[in-house]
């Protein structure tokens, strides 16, 4: 469970935020939206990059403040590439939110970041994994966080089928970023999803003219 | 701070010494009858921009200290590398003795390596060095350069949090930049065109900000490796804000 991150709880840069990511059949879409806010006053930037490579084929995206998830990604890429020259391998996808995981729990008294990491590998194929606040580490064939994701449990919940082909999954992420961005002030901008398969990780942007419209726009 | 010439091991995890021992003193300070001194803050606008050839930063140069002003030729582009340069904005002390130590550690890479030190890698060192200090040093700071790879403009918070951008503002007469900068922004500018943006936006901060004001000082980095600027030290911009 998340608890809703506060954005004036975060000092300094926060990334108060609609993150999330989706299994589907033959790869995942991990998405978030490009909002960085400074107290809940204003946004800093209307563009950043919140997901951020960890290694060639596993992604994660970051939610709480900006600093912190920074420097968590920055210490859990270095490590998974140490890892790698060890097992002369790709890391296993749980073993980069595992990492994660180590990070956030035993620094959580002075850290605020959560995460949710996704990605492909030859073990278990595609997989969704989500790291919270305190260093819970659970694995799940979808999920949302950040401050926007509260509006869009019900959609995501209804709406989610397994073994979606990619082009479905491509819509319902967008679709639920769209929604959530619409109804959380903290988030907004575009969105940038990662389309991760065994054969390539394709970042696309979605930019703000072209999100979907629902009813009220 | 890990210096590029020794190979210093960093205790494994994260190292919040510092913010312990400045909660202690704050608690010791506020018992007595003394008071910490206000810091300097520059209260400031600054801005840069990605243009065709390098990048430009602008600054004003106005130092306040509360509601007097301090310093009314402050200068805050502070000089990193040949080819990287840093404006500030926050607590003045903070922001000129964070450049130094940089600009001093990237000195020592290059005699070593016969390199220019490339901007990601003073962006990396300033991050890690302020993430350490957890916000105490109040830094927020513009950094532009060119090296090998092309232009770069990256905003660097206090907390550590980093960001790389084609166009930027800091300070409390951002938003007031900011928009000028949004206005103008294109991407691929001829030189004159991007001192001309920076300068309004600079100029639109020194007019709407009780922080900012004074002059606006420019500086220019292009690829062809040489910094270019007014007088040495304080210079006023040839370009006027078109309105």
């Amino acid at each position: 469970e998340h608890p809703k991150m506060s954005a004036s709880q975060v000092k300094g840069v926060s990334t108060g935020t609609t993150i999330l990511a989706v299994r589907f059949r033959g790869g995942v879409v991990i998405g978030s939206d490009s909002r960085a806010s400074i107290g809940g006053e204003y946004v800093s930037s209307r563009v950043i990059n919140k997901l951020v490579q960890v290694h060639d084929r596993i992604f994660c995206c970051m939610a709480g403040s900006l600093a912190d998830a920074q420097a968590v990604t920055k210490m859990a890429k270095f490590q998974l590439s140490f890892l790698s020259i060890q097992m002369e391998s790709p890391p296993l996808v749980k073993a980069a939110a595992s990492v994660l995981k180590e990070l956030c729990y035993r620094n959580k008294d002075e850290l605020q970041a959560g995460f949710i990491t996704a990605g492909w590998d030859k073990k278990k194929g595609p997989q969704v994994y989500t790291v919270s606040l305190g260093g819970m580490l659970v694995s799940q064939p979808f999920t949302i966080a950040g401050s926007g994701s509260t509006f869009i449990y019900g959609y995501v919940d209804a709406k989610y089928k397994p073994d979606m082909s990619r082009e479905e999954c491509m819509q319902f992420a967008t679709n639920a970023l769209a929604l959530a961005m619409g109804r959380d002030n903290v988030s907004g901008g575009v969105i940038h999803l990662v389309v991760i398969t065994e054969d390539k990780a394709e970042h696309v942007i979605v930019p703000g003219n072209k999100l979907p419209k629902f009813h009220d726009e | 701070m890990a210096l590029s010439n020794f190979l210093e091991l960093p205790a494994s995890g994260f190292n919040f010494e510092n913010s312990a021992r400045n909660a202690v003193l704050e608690n010791v300070l506020g018992e007595g009858k003394t008071k910490t001194p206000k810091p300097m803050k520059t209260g400031t606008t600054i801005a840069g921009v990605v243009y065709k050839d390098g990048v430009v930063l602008g600054a004003d140069t106005r130092a306040t200290s509360s509601e007097v002003v301090a310093d009314k030729m402050c200068a805050k582009i502070h000089y990193i590398a040949p080819n990287i340069y840093c404006c500030g904005a926050g607590t003045a002390a903070d922001t000129e003795k964070t450049t130094d130590l940089l600009s001093s550690n990237l000195t020592i890479f290059s005699m070593n390596s016969s390199r220019n030190p490339r901007v990601i890698m003073a962006v990396s060192i300033l991050q890690d060095m302020l993430f350490r200090y957890h916000g105490q040093i109040g830094a927020f700071l513009i950094l532009g350069g060119v090296d090998c790879t092309g232009s770069h403009l990256y905003s660097v918070g206090p907390y550590g949090s980093v960001n790389e951008v084609p166009y930027l503002a800091m300070g409390s007469g951002d938003l007031a930049a900011m928009g000028i900068l949004e206005d103008g922004f294109k991407p691929s500018l001829e030189l004159e065109e991007a001192k001309t943006l920076v300068c309004s936006a600079i100029h639109a901060g020194i007019m709407s900000d009780l922080g900012s004001g004074s002059n606006v000082d420019l500086c220019v980095i292009t690829s062809l490796s040489l910094k270019t600027r007014g007088k040495e030290g304080i210079s006023t911009s040839q370009a006027q804000p078109q309105f």
